[in-house]
């Protein structure tokens, strides 16, 4: 059994970690509220550019922009990994770094050559250790405080160029949505082409009449789109990233009161075994000296 | 078609700002300002600072509204902008003190273009605000 003093010792440093779980825990919650309310903020305007994108899809002559285009032929995809730039949330990076092997796996099996972009520190480290995988573009340390519009823009730019000049001919991102402060979804989605929304019953699907000129519009309203849908992802991904990370961070605080718990309950029965140790050899001294 | 009501949404960055049945709505279109009833024309058009208004159940309100863009489709129309506020939003007072500031600063010389451009863009954004009173 091990002595008094290494169980005491073992009490003092799980503790000590409990400290530091616990505090993660309320630095999480913090930061979970503030990534929170600037998702939701965004999420209707978001929603809103999306659906007036996919009716434009639906009227609008594909062959007007690049973006809207389906191509015949898909040869080169483009698939953007949305990781954290830290651990210790669970299983958040883990999920998305498999989901993004599954991908690429199945794609690569369809005769597809797959390029990745990594966002967040977890996964450029993941992929540099990996090199059967071909990464063109990497963008870390953007969580650590809120998203700014301005790292969003520039990756939504550098694929918009890439996809308009034909390298890519589909791109997707996989990125964890935010639920619930107890939920985040894995979640895989095609950026490009945009897709069409489905025509209502009965609607005549003729094309807009445009204010300067269909191009002039779509020039400069796409891009607009394509920005603010990266911007949703990553502060998506940042809100959830806090949200799994305070749950891994509770789960560890109660962890830790467990083993605690167990180690005070070994403690005391150590304490109690060399108590009776003593008295016995008090007693059987005593009845020595008495014989 | 049959729908005959027209719904109005508009959403900013910040917010779903309007949400509702309207039985018109004019808009200040990048063009010049339209006037939308239900039943329009598909149309699309980027829009510019400045007043925007509509009529639902026999009231008229009045908002501000920043760049953008406004969707028109026979049911709906949709207008994506910087923001829009309300008169009771905005404090005027304070409004035309930044215009003057901002005035000043075009004044300075050694201004790149694009700092022209953002300064003009925002004194057109506080401007559509002072529209409304």
């Amino acid at each position: 059994m091990a002595s008094m003093r290494d169980i005491k010792r073992k009490i003092s440093s799980v503790k000590s970690t409990q400290k530091i779980t616990k505090t993660m825990y309320l630095v999480a919650g913090a930061k979970l509220r503030k990534a929170q309310e600037s998702i939701l903020q965004l999420r209707p305007y978001a929603f809103r550019m999306q659906e007036l994108i996919a009716s434009l899809a639906l009227r609008a002559n594909p062959e007007l922009h690049p973006l809207l285009a389906e191509r015949e032929e898909t040869q080169n995809t483009c698939l953007v990994v949305v990781t954290a730039d830290r651990g210790l949330c669970g299983a958040f990076n883990t999920n998305i770094l498999k989901r993004a092997e599954t991908f690429v796996r199945d794609e690569e099996a369809q005769g597809r050559k797959v390029e990745i972009i990594v966002v967040g520190n977890r996964g450029i480290d993941f992929f540099s250790r990996r090199p059967q995988y071909t990464v063109v573009h990497t963008l870390g340390d953007i969580f650590s405080k809120t998203v700014k519009y301005e790292d969003a823009a520039q990756v939504a730019d550098l694929i918009t160029a890439k996809y308009v000049n034909g390298e890519w001919d589909t791109v997707s991102v996989v990125y964890n949505e935010f639920k619930s402060a107890i939920r985040q979804d894995v979640i895989l989605e095609k950026l490009l082409p945009i897709v069409p929304m489905e025509a209502k019953e009965g609607e005549l699907t003729v094309d807009y009449i445009y204010e300067p000129s269909a191009e002039e519009v779509l020039n400069e309203l796409l891009p607009l789109y394509f920005r603010t849908e990266v911007y949703r992802v990553l502060l998506e991904s940042a809100a959830s990233e806090h949200a799994a990370r305070m749950t891994a961070m509770d789960n560890a605080t109660t962890n830790a009161e467990e083993v605690i718990n167990n180690l005070t309950l070994v403690y005391n029965k150590a304490r109690q075994a060399s108590i009776t140790n003593e008295i016995l050899e008090v007693v059987s001294g005593a009845e020595a000296l008495n014989q | 078609m049959a729908a005959q009501g027209l719904q109005l949404e508009i959403a900013t960055p910040k917010a779903l700002a309007v949400s509702q049945e309207v039985a018109s709505v004019t808009v200040p279109g990048a063009e010049g300002e339209f006037g939308v009833l239900p039943n329009h024309t598909p149309f699309l058009t980027p829009i510019r600072p400045g007043k925007l208004s509509y009529e639902a159940q026999g009231s008229k309100e009045e908002l501000a509204v920043g760049w953008g863009y406004a969707e028109v489709r026979p049911d709906k129309v949709l207008i994506l902008t910087e923001f829009a506020e309300k008169r009771s939003d905005i404090d005027p007072e304070k409004v035309k003190a930044e215009v003057q500031e901002l005035s000043g600063k075009l004044q300075q010389t050694g201004l790149s273009p694009e700092e022209v451009d953002s300064i003009r863009k925002q004194i057109e954004r506080l401007q559509a605000r002072l529209k409304l009173f």
